[in-house]
């Protein structure tokens, strides 16, 4: 057990969840609810970043709204997407931060929707409802509704939360990204 | 841990009995039963968790979680979505079907949401530490959730600090949704900044204190239920055996 690893997931799924309550209480259109997890896909191993992500799910699940524990599978697919673009050096620059945004956008629209629908037949806790109920109402199928919907929030989430990512760690000390290495790390 | 617990005045519930409670709501919500069969189960497992707990936290816990995701799906279903026909009988459109369809998924949503609210709202301290210290969870795991919770709390007061200082500043945090956006990294960046340095303190701290070179806790023992408590979990299993039934014969 790495203890330097194991407070900075929690600290960073702690992140997560006062971003997302602070994105509520501002009333803006997206979650913020990945930074923290993309900031641990940079500077932990991979199960750490997925822990980070699946953590913030179910602990939203404790504190915010049961639902959030079924969307869990999305925070592990962004935890590693952004842990192999990490590995790709994708967030050197800040047009290479909001490409992967971009990418984690698709992926997440693509991996929420079936939940969305099966589970919550279209309506979710978010602002995305008003936008899949218009789409609806135009005369899509639900399934399409919601996925335009989705990837609409999305992008600007996705993007939102990779530049943010990208400005905070170009701003971090270099050594700091490497820090919570120590000798059990390696085991 | 007082923000997650702490509505109801009765003793505690054990792990074991909240966990029965759970199961009892979960399996008709898994099964495609009626709007009866769901409607009953929700009311027979939300007066057995009233009556053992002396109150209605969970049945309110419950509604204040189901109520956001309810009203819209019979608004969509039962009124916009073109997947149901409207009644002809009627001059609002409404959907019969579609507000059918989204009764039954209220009604599913608010079992699952009951089954979760007996942890809220019946559960106190004692009860949290208990599961933590019956060495039933990993001591990894433990840590994540009980440091995750703390500073959760820690940095929403965070949050409204830097909100306040950056509004004082000039900074228009609470203006249109472009200077929203724009003045985001100003909240933001410092938060992490925090969050980082916070989690190095805490680390120093816990492994100065021992963590992650074995067990800093004594488990404990949990004692077997009450008889009062093990007639409650008789009556759970035959409400879902009713609607395990009730489906079973169609």
């Amino acid at each position: 057990m790495n203890t330097r690893y194991l407070i900075l997931a929690a600290s960073l799924a702690a992140l997560n969840l006062a971003l997302g309550k602070v994105a509520a209480t501002l009333s803006l259109p997206v979650y913020l609810d990945t930074i923290g997890t993309i900031i641990a896909a940079v500077m932990m191993p991979w199960r750490y970043a997925v822990c980070v992500g699946v953590g913030t799910s179910l602990l939203a699940g404790i504190i915010i709204n049961p639902v959030y524990p079924f969307y869990a599978g999305n925070q592990f697919l962004i935890a590693t997407l952004a842990y192999v673009f990490v590995r790709f050096r994708m967030f050197t620059a800040w047009w290479k931060a909001a490409l992967c945004g971009a990418c984690l956008a698709l992926a997440a629209a693509i991996a929420a929707a079936p939940v969305t629908v099966l589970l919550f037949g279209g309506v979710t806790l978010s602002g995305t409802t008003a936008i899949n109920a218009v789409l609806m109402a135009a005369g899509n199928n639900i399934w399409k509704a919601v996925l335009t919907g989705s990837l609409v929030i999305e992008s600007i989430d996705k993007i939102a939360a990779c530049l943010i990512a990208w400005i905070v760690l170009d701003r971090l000390p270099k050594e700091m990204l490497n820090a919570p290495k120590t000798a059990d790390d390696a085991t | 841990m007082s923000h997650i617990v702490g509505l109801s005045r009765a003793e505690d519930f054990s792990p074991k009995l909240c966990l029965c409670f759970t199961v009892a709501a979960l399996v008709p919500a898994c099964i495609p039963a009626s709007t009866a069969v769901l409607m009953g189960a929700y009311l027979a497992v939300g007066v057995l968790a009233a009556v053992r707990e002396q109150g209605i936290s969970v049945f309110r816990l419950s509604a204040v979680w189901a109520a956001p995701l309810a009203i819209p799906l019979f608004v969509v279903h039962g009124v916009i979505n073109p997947g149901f026909s409207t009644s002809a009988d009627l001059s609002i459109p409404i959907r019969p079907e579609g507000v059918e369809f989204a009764l039954t998924l209220t009604l599913k949503l608010a079992l699952f949401t009951l089954g979760i609210a007996v942890w809220r709202t019946v559960t106190r301290d004692r009860t949290f530490d208990a599961l933590i210290s019956s060495g039933l969870l990993p001591q990894p795991l433990v840590v994540v959730v009980t440091q995750s919770i703390a500073l959760t709390q820690l940095l929403e007061k965070r949050a409204k600090a830097i909100l306040l200082a950056q509004q004082a500043r000039g900074i228009p945090v609470r203006k249109n949704f472009a200077r929203k956006v724009v003045s985001l990294p100003a909240l933001v960046v410092p938060m992490v900044v925090h969050t980082l340095i916070e989690a190095d303190v805490r680390a120093s701290a816990l492994i100065s204190r021992g963590l992650g070179s074995g067990p800093i806790y004594p488990t404990r023992i949990e004692p077997p239920l009450p008889l009062k408590d093990q007639v409650l979990v008789c009556m759970l299993v035959v409400i879902d055996g009713a609607a395990l039934a009730l489906w079973a014969l169609g």
